[in-house]
């Protein structure tokens, strides 16, 4: 079992990743998500590991619970680790993030990883226990 | 570039409300934030923060923002409720 602790001071849960392209590796942020249906990054930050659209496996739109419907790319990933796991070529979207950049948020880790997980969230301990991944 | 080593204490003081970009980090694994890190790119925007790693010797590190993640009177709404996949590519 594994025991991540967040920032209950900060108004939206958020844990670690390292993801990993053609170029470098990166560790970052994502808020964890479970009303998200795909793991989301930014398309800043995947444009700094090294992918582009031309890496494109398809397009992909997202619409929430309001605004417009937004166009963007799937692409997968060599590697992405989170809670110490790693999955290979994960298909993550990639869409900007810039609403929310002051907000310091890179990415949403979504319910395609979340419910591969067995875990118990103790919120208000800010406490994430994994117990296991199953995708792993 | 900066080369000094900062505790993370410090460098919320000096880089707060920026992205900064830390190579040569101490991150106890599950904890919220490193507990020290050299500070080797930092810009108060994300769009210029982005160019700047662009530009760079593209060093691994780790992306993070300093500063409180707070909603300030825009909801902050995340999720998407509709994936919609297109023709591949």
């Amino acid at each position: 079992m594994q025991i991540i602790s967040f920032d209950r001071s900060q108004d939206i849960p958020i844990v670690d990743a390292i993801i990993s392209g053609p170029l470098t590796y990166e560790r970052v942020r994502l808020v964890f998500d479970s009303g998200c249906a795909l793991t989301q990054i930014d398309t800043g930050l995947i444009e700094s590991i090294g992918y582009s659209a031309t890496n494109a496996k398809r397009t992909m739109s997202v619409r929430g619970p309001v605004g417009e419907e937004v166009e963007g790319y799937v692409v997968g990933l060599e590697d992405f680790k989170v809670f110490g796991y790693s999955v290979s070529n994960l298909e993550v979207g990639v869409y900007d993030f810039d609403n929310f950049a002051h907000f310091g948020i890179d990415g949403l880790l979504g319910f395609d990883l979340i419910k591969q997980m067995h875990f118990e969230l103790n919120a208000p301990e800010g406490l994430l226990k994994i117990f296991d991944i199953k995708a792993a | 570039m900066n080369t000094k080593k900062l505790s993370w204490e410090d460098i919320r003081k000096e880089y707060d409300g920026q992205w900064v970009h830390l190579i040569d980090y101490d991150w106890n694994e599950g904890t919220p934030y490193p507990n020290s890190g050299v500070v080797h790119i930092h810009a108060k925007t994300r769009k210029e923060f982005n160019e700047l790693i662009k530009n760079s010797d593209r060093i691994p590190g780790a992306r993070i923002y300093v500063g409180d993640v707070k909603e300030t009177g825009n909801a902050l709404r995340m999720g998407c409720l509709v994936v919609t996949q297109h023709a591949d590519h």
